[in-house]
């Protein structure tokens, strides 16, 4: 298993390593969100906790990161001097700052080590600890966009792909892949980061895998007045 | 509290107006307001209606209209229901057309018992820019001005009524309330011409058994639209900060367009790509995320307000569940039911 993941894990690396370096020569092309989707979506619903050891090491995405930028900025250098340390003296230029900034904001949006999702036929929300809800309404099955003083979101499936586009104040834009596998088992959150100071976005994937809350014989409802009002549910008393 | 907080912001204008002794006072029912909500998500974007914000606004404005209305001190009892009341003295129904925190544009009716119409226009006006949103205050808000203009409009219709013109409304809307219940028993004392206005043809007598069933039945219906009160008030109370703070956000952002094109070419306190500019790019977005999600949470608090309510009626227990909508609905059934199954009282 550990062969297997370590493989899975150099072979992502590598993927990624090439998608850098072939980002340098094209524009790279963002996920289409399909204008209508023609079949029933995937139910991602329930409890998801962070798997560590499939997920991207954010320390070691990093480096690579770094290593291409450099690469790129210094087309001479192989992007280490002999120390093995990278090169921040001139070459780098000011943008360093911005490389730096991009990656340190990436790993910070994608801590994410726990999600619930809630979704229906129409709609599916995300919650994330200590932050926004990734919220979509595809009713009718069409991308939905949301537009805030701060910034536009749109989101769709493609495929059986859902899709969150962000794009921010700054130049900042944030494009969210969520996948789940065949078996329903596992799901993937892949995040690419890009701002307009950087030529290069960053993209991080993440694993989850499902976990079961406790069942409980209690249901709750938020009200005005009362707050949160809970009473027994009678078929789980029942059962 | 509320009153008084209310009436120091109305200032003495609505105060000093003297209540003539000889003409009776009007109820006023308002009905909550149409939210004018296009179906098209993509038209609601391109207009910037956040459907939470709208959903809550068409329950927020109406309440407020119904504190400047009652803090006048130139109306009966000041009713805001679900839906438009059948047994109405002067019925109001608004639909929002615009608001966006810094425009408010409302179309708004005003029509009394009779079909007689006191206002149908659209109200416009633009944020008090001077009205604090950092502190709100129950009874301040930056349309209050505007509310002040319906509330001059209606007393200016009133005023130009005489004491007779003010009892008919008071008869015809018992008697078209009753018929309502009982369209059989009641049609016969009200006529109605082609353009929709009532005349009274005759009244029953006071103690006809008939009428005093339709009183008893009113009566009822004031305990339960008293408890439908509490719950907007209860949730204008609730939504009034949240609102509030949506409304600031979007006034500082509107402030922040303006200065655009200034800052984009002046140094911004951080470097443009820098962590710190985007963090502050993000953080901004989220809160206004959040603030939407808070709002729609609230929203649905309410929606969820259905307490569940019970309600004392001629000694049997009625309970009710489902939305306020629902509610009242059901409600209104449950009336209708009890004075057909009952029949008339003796005197």
């Amino acid at each position: 298993m550990l062969k297997i993941n370590t493989c899975y894990r150099l072979c992502r690396t590598s993927i990624l390593v090439t998608t850098l370096l072939l980002a340098a020569c094209s524009t790279p092309e963002t996920p289409r969100i399909n204008e209508e989707v023609a079949y029933e979506v995937v139910d991602m619903s329930g409890h998801w906790e962070k798997d560590y050891q499939l997920s991207d090491d954010f320390e070691t995405e990093f480096n690579l990161y770094l290593y291409d930028v450099q690469r790129r900025l210094n087309p001479q250098s192989d992007g280490l001097n002999r120390s093995g340390t990278f090169i921040t003296g001139p070459a780098a230029g000011a943008s360093m700052e911005a490389v730096v900034g991009l990656a340190r904001f990436t790993e910070e949006i994608t801590r994410m080590p726990l999600l619930e999702i809630t979704q229906d036929r129409s709609r599916i929300s995300i919650d994330r600890e200590e932050d926004f809800a990734l919220f979509c309404e595809f009713f009718n099955r069409q991308v939905a966009s949301t537009v805030t003083p701060f910034g536009t979101e749109q989101c769709g499936w493609n495929g059986e792909q859902l899709l969150f586009q962000l794009n921010l104040g700054d130049g900042l834009r944030i494009l969210y892949q969520v996948t789940m596998s065949g078996d329903g088992r596992q799901l993937n959150i892949t995040t690419t980061v890009s701002s307009s100071q950087v030529a290069s976005p960053i993209t991080i994937s993440n694993y989850y895998r499902r976990y079961e809350v406790p069942e409980t014989d209690i249901d709750c409802i938020l009200t005005l007045t009362r707050n949160n009002v809970c009473r027994r549910n009678p078929q789980q008393v029942t059962n | 509290m509320r009153a008084w907080v209310f009436v120091a912001a109305l200032g003495l204008a609505l105060i000093c107006h003297a209540q003539p002794a000889d003409k009776a006072l009007l109820d006023v029912s308002i009905s909550g307001f149409d939210m004018n909500l296009p179906d098209d998500s993509r038209v609601q974007q391109a207009q910037q209606i956040f459907p939470a914000v709208r959903q809550a606004e068409a329950r927020y404005l109406p309440s407020f209209l119904k504190l400047t209305l009652e803090d006048s001190g130139r109306w009966g009892a000041v009713r805001l229901l679900p839906d438009t009341d059948s047994g109405a003295e002067v019925q109001i129904s608004a639909s929002i057309v615009q608001s966006d925190g810094s425009t408010l544009v409302m179309a708004l009716t005003a029509i009394d018992a009779t079909g007689r119409v006191w206002a149908d226009k659209t109200y416009t006006g633009t944020a008090m820019e001077s009205v604090s949103l950092n502190q709100p205050v129950l009874g301040t808000d930056p349309f209050l001005y505007l509310y002040g203009e319906i509330a001059d409009d209606l007393t200016t219709v009133y005023d130009s009524l005489g004491a007779g013109d003010i009892e008919a409304i008071r008869k015809i809307a018992t008697l078209r309330y009753a018929m309502a219940l009982a369209p059989d028993v009641f049609a016969s004392y009200l006529q109605q011409d082609d353009s929709g206005l009532y005349t009274l043809l005759r009244y029953p007598a006071d103690n006809d058994p008939f009428l005093q069933r339709v009183l008893e039945i009113r009566e009822h219906e004031y305990v339960f639209i008293d408890v439908v009160d509490e719950q907007y008030e209860s949730f204008f109370v609730s939504i009034k900060p949240v609102y509030d703070l949506w409304r600031r956000y979007r006034r500082e952002q509107r402030a922040s367009e303006a200065d655009k094109v200034n800052r984009e070419s002046q140094d911004s306190d951080f470097r443009r790509g820098s962590y710190m500019a985007l963090r502050e790019s993000y953080n901004n977005y989220r809160w206004a995320r959040m603030q939407d999600q808070y709002l729609a949470e609230i929203n649905e608090g309410f929606t969820n307000e259905v307490l569940p309510t019970d309600i004392t009626l001629e000694d049997s227990l009625y309970h009710l569940s489902g939305t306020l909508d629902e509610q009242y609905d059901e409600w209104q059934a449950i009336l209708k039911e009890l004075y057909l199954l009952d029949g008339p009282v003796s005197p």
